[in-house]
C-alpha cells in the first residue's frame, strides 16, 4: 500500500530538522537528469567538450538541482505537501565521483505556509543554498 | 562565487530598449504527459506516490499531475525539429546576450520558481520571456562578463497561471593565465 504520510502545519516547529539525504554524483545521474529536463547543453552529457570549455568534468544543471532541493522538502513533508516556491543559488559545482548531502532546517512558519532553508554541500563546498515554501496539507 | 569586481557600469541602448519587454511567447511542442512525468522522476529518484500512483494522484490533487519543477522543461524546444535550422535553444534571451556581448561561456546562478495552478496531464504549456536586468560588466575568478536576469513566466492552455521562473546568469569570456 502506497505510504501516504503527511506533515501536518501543526506537526511541525521552527528549527525542526530534516533528516539528511546523500546523493551519489555519478555521470549517469548528471547526464539522465540533464536529459530529462531536456537540457542538451554539452557541459551536462559530454566529458571532452566540457574540459575543452575550462570544466574537470560535465556537471550537474540548474534545473536537476532544483527538482532535488523540491523532492528533498516533499520526502519529508510527504505526498500532500504542495510546493509553492523552490529560491536557489548554485556555488560549488556538483562532478561525476562525487555526493551531495542535502540537509535542512525549518526556519518559518507563517499564514499556512512553511519555509524551509536547505544547503546541499559537496566535497567542494555548498553546492546549492536556497529555500522553500511549501504548504502542508497532510493529518496524520 | 566570491565577490565580482566592477570594470564598466555602461549598458548598449539596444540591450537596455529589451528590458521589460515580453519575448518569445510560444506554446511547448507536446502536451504534458504521464510517460514522460515517470521518465523524469525517475532520473531523481523522486519516489512522491502523487507522481506515480493514480488513485493517490485523484484522492489529493483531482488527478494526476506533474512535478511543478519541470514546467520549463515542457517549453523547451526539441532539440532537433524537421525543417528546424540550427541548434534549437531553450532560454532563447540568455543566448542572445551571451551572442549580443560575445561572451562563449556562461553559468546560471541563481533559479527561483514560484508555483501556481498544478500541472496536469495534457496540458500545453504557454511561455514567455522577460529580460529584468543586464549589469556593467564585471571581473569574478571565471572571468570577465555580465549577470542577467531573465523572468519567464508559463501558463497552460486556458490562460492559467501555472509558475514563474527567475534566472540569474552570467557570461563570461576566460582570461588568458598568468
Amino acid at each position: 500500500m502506497t505510504d501516504r504520510t503527511s506533515l501536518t502545519y501543526d506537526d511541525v516547529n521552527v528549527g525542526d530538522e530534516l533528516p539528511e539525504l546523500a546523493i551519489p554524483l555519478t555521470a549517469t545521474l548528471i547526464t539522465a537528469t540533464a536529459i530529462a529536463t531536456r537540457d542538451y547543453q554539452d557541459v551536462h552529457h559530454d566529458r571532452e567538450l566540457a574540459q575543452a570549455k575550462g570544466s574537470p568534468d560535465i556537471f550537474m544543471n540548474i534545473l536537476t538541482s532544483n527538482g532535488l532541493v523540491g523532492r528533498f522538502v516533499t520526502d519529508w513533508a510527504g505526498p500532500e505537501t504542495e510546493l509553492r516556491k523552490v529560491a536557489i543559488r548554485l556555488g560549488a559545482p556538483n562532478y561525476p565521483g562525487d555526493t551531495m548531502t542535502l540537509t535542512g532546517k525549518v526556519t518559518a512558519k507563517t499564514d499556512g505556509l512553511v519555509e524551509v532553508a536547505v544547503v546541499g554541500a559537496n566535497k567542494l563546498g555548498n553546492h546549492v543554498t536556497g529555500t522553500v515554501t511549501v504548504a502542508l496539507g497532510g493529518s496524520k | 562565487m566570491t565577490e565580482p569586481t566592477p570594470l564598466d557600469d555602461t549598458l548598449p541602448e539596444d540591450v537596455a530598449a529589451l528590458i521589460g519587454q515580453y519575448q518569445y511567447e510560444k506554446t511547448g511542442d507536446f502536451p504534458v504527459e504521464q510517460g514522460y512525468v515517470w521518465t523524469s522522476c525517475a532520473s531523481v529518484f523522486n519516489g512522491n506516490p502523487v507522481y506515480w500512483d493514480a488513485k493517490v494522484a485523484e484522492e489529493v490533487t483531482g488527478g494526476p499531475i506533474s512535478p511543478p519543477s519541470l514546467l520549463s522543461a515542457y517549453a523547451r524546444p526539441h532539440y532537433w525539429a524537421p525543417g528546424a535550422e540550427g541548434e534549437q535553444l531553450s532560454l532563447q534571451v540568455h543566448f542572445d546576450l551571451k551572442k549580443r556581448f560575445g561572451l562563449p561561456e556562461a553559468i546560471m546562478t541563481d533559479n527561483t520558481n514560484v508555483f501556481y495552478e498544478p500541472v496536469r496531464m495534457g496540458d500545453l504549456i504557454r511561455s514567455r520571456q522577460v529580460l529584468k536586468s543586464v549589469s556593467g560588466e564585471k571581473r569574478t575568478k571565471l572571468g570577465i562578463g555580465r549577470f542577467w536576469v531573465i523572468d519567464v513566466e508559463y501558463h497552460n492552455q486556458n490562460g492559467e497561471l501555472l509558475g514563474t521562473e527567475s534566472y540569474t546568469g552570467y557570461g563570461y569570456r576566460r582570461e588568458a593565465s598568468a
